[in-house]
C-alpha cells in the first residue's frame, strides 16, 4: 500500500481542507509536494495570465447618453394631448349649426312667413274655402235651373 | 517607468462578501459612481465570462449585458454583498442563460474545438520573457484551460471564482446562489477533475 497522498487527499490539500497529517505529508514527501506544486503553479500562472489579459482589454467608457426614447415619448404624449383636445372641439363644432345651414333655415322661415302672409283668406276660413269650389260649381247649376 | 499594478491588488477583503478597493466607501455609495465601477470590475467580469464561454466576442457581449443589467438595477442594490459579488452573480446568471440557449449549442461546440489555439496566443500575449519560459507558461495555461473545459458549468464557475477571482466560499455561495456545502462539494469535484485532467496531459 502506498504511503503517498491519494487523489482526494491531494485535492483536499489544494483546497486547504486536508487533515494535519495529510498536510504534513504534503510538505515532507517530495513526490506529493511536487504534484501539489505542479497544480498550484499551473493555476497561479493561469490566474496571472488571465488577469493580465483582462487588464489589457479596453474598458468601454460608460456614458449616460440620452436615449431616443424620451423624444419619442414626448412625441407620443403630444399627439395624445392634441387628439384629446381636438375631440371635444370637433364635437362642439358639430353640435353648433353651421352658418350656411342657418342662412338656409332663415330663408325657409321667411318664405313660410311670406307664404302665410300672402294667403288670400285667413287661416280660419281655409277649411271653408276647400268646400267653396264645390259650392260655386253647384250654384250656377241651380241658377240655370231657375 | 512605473509598473502598472493590477486593480485587484488594490483591493482588500471586507466584512461583507467580497472585496472593495482600498479607501472606498460602502457598496451602496460605490455603485453610484458607475463609471468607476466599470473601470474597476470590467476586467474581472470579462475574464470570468471569457473562461466560461471561451469566445472573445461572446464574452464581451455577455460582459456588456452584465453591466447594462447592473446599471438598470443599481437602485435596487441594497449593499448586502459587495459590488464585486453582486456583479459576479449577474455574470454567473448571464453565462447560465447563455448555456441554456440550445439554439447555440452546435455553434458553441464548433467554436470550442477550433478557436482554442489562437486564443492561447492571445491570452499569453507578448510577454517579455524567454522562449523557454513562454513555452512553459503556455503549457501551464493550456493545461488549466483544457481541464476547465471539461468541467460541468457549476464546477467551472465555482473553480474560476475560487482560483481565478480569489473569492472565498461565502462569496462564491452568494455569487452563485448555492449553499456553502454545495459550493464545497462542487469545488472539491472540480479540483479533482482538473488535477486528473492535468495529470493526463502531463
Amino acid at each position: 500500500m502506498s504511503n503517498h497522498l491519494s487523489h482526494d487527499q491531494m485535492s483536499r490539500c489544494v483546497l486547504g481542507q486536508a487533515s494535519r497529517q495529510d498536510e504534513a505529508h504534503g510538505r515532507i514527501c517530495s513526490q506529493c509536494k511536487a504534484e501539489l506544486i505542479q497544480f498550484t503553479d499551473a493555476v497561479a500562472t493561469f490566474q496571472d495570465v488571465m488577469k493580465e489579459w483582462s487588464e489589457r482589454e479596453a474598458v468601454p467608457r460608460f456614458e449616460e447618453t440620452p436615449s431616443p426614447m424620451p423624444l419619442r415619448r414626448w412625441l407620443v404624449a403630444g399627439v395624445a394631448v392634441a387628439v384629446l383636445v381636438a375631440i371635444p372641439i370637433y364635437e362642439q363644432r358639430e353640435r353648433q349649426p353651421r352658418p350656411e345651414s342657418k342662412a338656409n333655415a332663415d330663408e325657409l322661415l321667411m318664405e313660410e312667413v311670406a307664404a302665410h302672409l300672402s294667403r288670400p283668406l285667413p287661416m280660419s276660413m281655409e277649411r271653408v274655402m276647400v268646400l267653396l269650389p264645390q259650392v260655386e260649381s253647384n250654384v250656377p247649376e241651380r241658377e240655370e235651373v231657375r | 517607468m512605473t509598473e502598472k499594478r493590477p486593480l485587484y491588488e488594490c483591493m482588500e477583503p471586507t466584512t461583507t462578501f467580497g472585496f472593495v478597493a482600498s479607501g472606498m466607501e460602502s457598496p451602496t455609495t460605490e455603485i453610484q459612481d458607475f463609471d468607476r465601477v466599470m473601470q474597476l470590475y470590467w476586467p474581472r467580469v470579462l475574464r470570468f465570462v471569457m473562461v466560461s464561454v471561451r469566445d472573445r466576442d461572446v464574452a464581451e457581449t455577455l460582459t456588456q449585458d452584465c453591466f447594462l443589467n447592473a446599471y438598470r438595477s443599481r437602485h435596487s442594490f441594497r449593499g448586502d454583498s459587495s459590488v464585486n459579488t453582486w456583479l459576479m452573480r449577474i455574470a454567473v446568471n448571464g453565462v447560465r442563460k447563455f448555456f441554456r440557449n440550445r439554439r447555440l449549442q452546435f455553434w458553441r461546440q464548433l467554436q470550442q474545438s477550433s478557436v482554442d489555439a489562437s486564443m492561447m496566443n492571445e491570452l499569453v500575449g507578448d510577454r517579455s520573457i524567454s522562449p523557454e519560459t513562454r513555452t512553459l507558461v503556455s503549457e501551464q495555461v493550456r493545461a488549466v484551460w483544457d481541464a476547465t473545459k471539461n468541467l460541468s458549468e457549476r464546477q467551472r464557475t465555482v473553480f474560476l471564482l475560487r482560483f481565478m477571482e480569489d473569492m472565498n466560499i461565502l462569496e462564491i455561495a452568494a455569487a452563485t446562489g448555492l449553499t456553502k456545502g454545495s459550493v464545497n462539494v462542487h469545488l472539491f469535484r472540480a479540483v479533482r477533475a482538473v488535477r486528473k485532467s492535468m495529470g493526463r496531459t502531463k
